[in-house]
């Protein structure tokens, strides 16, 4: 009975799973369908958005075809996460950080991910890539400034500071919001959630998924926005 | 674990909540006052159109029952054919000269001349200049105005407003009228020792209306100080 419970909680698990990459694959059409009208901020969005696609299908590429490992691809996920929602950040909240300074930003940011990578592979081997000694704060560090960028957001919404594409704007934060406060809990333990069986942490992995899940939804509806704003604007 | 997950998500859901109706409540409020500020404004065109109606229908009657008058006796007095009569002709002299005089004061009250050419304070001296029989006068005006058309003009309306306010309804025997222009705008201050008013009774007259509109549209801003028996103070400032 536990056995056919935790069978079902994995499955439910994996349909929200591909159900979040099946809502992301629309968002990626549905904004690269409308790129030319996406304003400098929401385009960095929307990379962002593809680059989590490609990131998702090389992990099930690597969890499903090629049965290893995926977990080096979350060091990658999160350093692109950081850097391109901090563009998004950037450019929808009008941060005063001067292009010269973002990028002396980015270049640090990758420096300091090279260093990390090589003093790993060259001092403490690679079996220091493995689960059993994987570790991910990093994760927790991104994505407790981009829930404090989100949260800023909406005071400036509410204090009327927000005045271009509003709406459209609105719902992207809404979904980042939603997902990454209910992600910040589950990434705080992600490194004692990986060395702990499945059928123990198979909840909290559902919840992502369907964090996941809707996430992607309000952000198809904040596209939907866009699309409709155009239309409305639209001469004739 | 899982409920510091809700937790959070909560939190989040309560953050976007929050927002979204705090958002859509100032919204109705921006769209309630656009209204109000439209209706305004419509009831200020409507103001100024009847206004503009009223000097139109004073304008044909004083055309009508002084200009034309005159000239029919004029006329009359030319059709009887005894134009070498030094009696008459003395007649048609005096209302020859009733005729332009007629004539000037419309002219002058249709636009004051003397606001083109020599500006705001030479208009105000030679409005004032015939009240001096009726009332003493005190006028002063203070700074260096230089000569704007549009803006002197209403300037110029706005206190031949108070004036006459004063001389219909105040039964006032003194007026002080200051203007007095400086970096921080323009300052007019008019005060009568007349009998006074109730503020709130006729703050829908049509003469306070003109003048409301009037400081609306230089973007300025006005008060009037009153009790009954205590004279009236108005302060407008530019």
């Amino acid at each position: 009975m536990h056995n056919i419970l935790a069978v079902t909680w994995r499955q439910t698990t994996e349909g929200f799973a591909f159900g979040a990459v099946g809502m992301l694959l629309v968002a990626v059409l549905l904004g690269g369908t409308q790129y030319r009208r996406l304003s400098s901020g929401v385009r960095f969005f929307w990379f962002y958005l593809v680059m989590v696609l490609i990131i998702e299908v090389l992990a099930k590429y690597h969890h499903y075809i090629l049965d290893t490992s995926n977990m080096y691809l979350l060091h990658i996920y999160t350093f692109f996460e950081f850097v391109l929602l901090m563009l998004f950040f950037r450019e929808t909240l009008e941060l005063r950080v001067s292009w010269r300074r973002t990028l002396l930003g980015i270049t640090f940011s990758i420096g300091i991910v090279l260093v990390l990578y090589s003093a790993n592979i060259l001092f403490w081997h690679n079996e220091k890539l493995l689960p059993q000694h994987f570790q991910l704060y990093s994760k927790i560090i991104t994505n407790f400034f981009i829930l404090f960028f989100s949260v800023l957001f909406f005071v400036r919404f509410i204090s009327g500071r927000i005045k271009k594409e509003s709406r459209v704007l609105f719902w992207i934060y809404a979904g980042i919001l939603t997902y990454f406060s209910g992600s910040f809990v589950i990434f705080m333990a992600i490194n004692q959630l990986i060395r702990m069986p499945l059928k123990e942490s198979i909840v909290l992995w559902l919840l992502n998924a369907v964090l996941a899940f809707v996430f992607y939804g309000i952000v198809n509806t904040a596209f939907l926005i866009q699309r409709q704003n155009w239309k409305r604007l639209r001469p004739g | 674990m899982i409920v510091g997950v809700l937790l959070m998500t909560g939190l989040g859901f309560t953050i976007i909540l929050v927002t979204k109706i705090s958002s859509e409540r100032v919204l109705r409020e921006q769209q309630k006052l656009t209204t109000l500020q439209l209706n305004h404004q419509k009831e200020i065109l409507r103001h100024s159109l009847n206004v503009q109606e009223q000097e139109r229908e004073r304008i044909s009657g004083e055309l009508h029952d002084g200009l034309a008058s005159k000239l029919h006796v004029v006329r009359l007095l030319l059709a009887t054919g005894q134009s070498s009569d030094p009696a008459q002709q003395q007649q048609i002299k005096g209302l020859v000269d009733d005729v332009l005089n007629l004539t000037r004061g419309i002219s002058r009250e249709l636009y004051p001349p003397l606001l083109e050419e020599m500006g705001l304070s030479s208009a105000l001296q030679d409005f004032l200049l015939p009240l001096h029989r009726h009332m003493t006068i005190e006028f002063s005006f203070r700074g260096e105005l230089t000569i704007d058309k549009n803006r002197d003009v209403h300037l110029f309306r706005i206190v031949q407003e108070l004036v006459q306010n004063v001389l219909k309804h105040a039964g006032a025997t003194c007026i002080k009228l200051a203007v007095r222009t400086s970096v921080n705008g323009i300052f007019i201050c008019l005060a009568d020792n007349g009998r006074g008013f109730n503020l709130e009774a006729v703050q829908k007259s049509a003469g306070m209306k003109n003048l409301a509109s009037r400081v609306q549209l230089l973007n300025g801003k006005y008060k009037i100080k009153t009790r009954p028996g205590m004279g009236t103070r108005c302060l407008v400032k530019i």
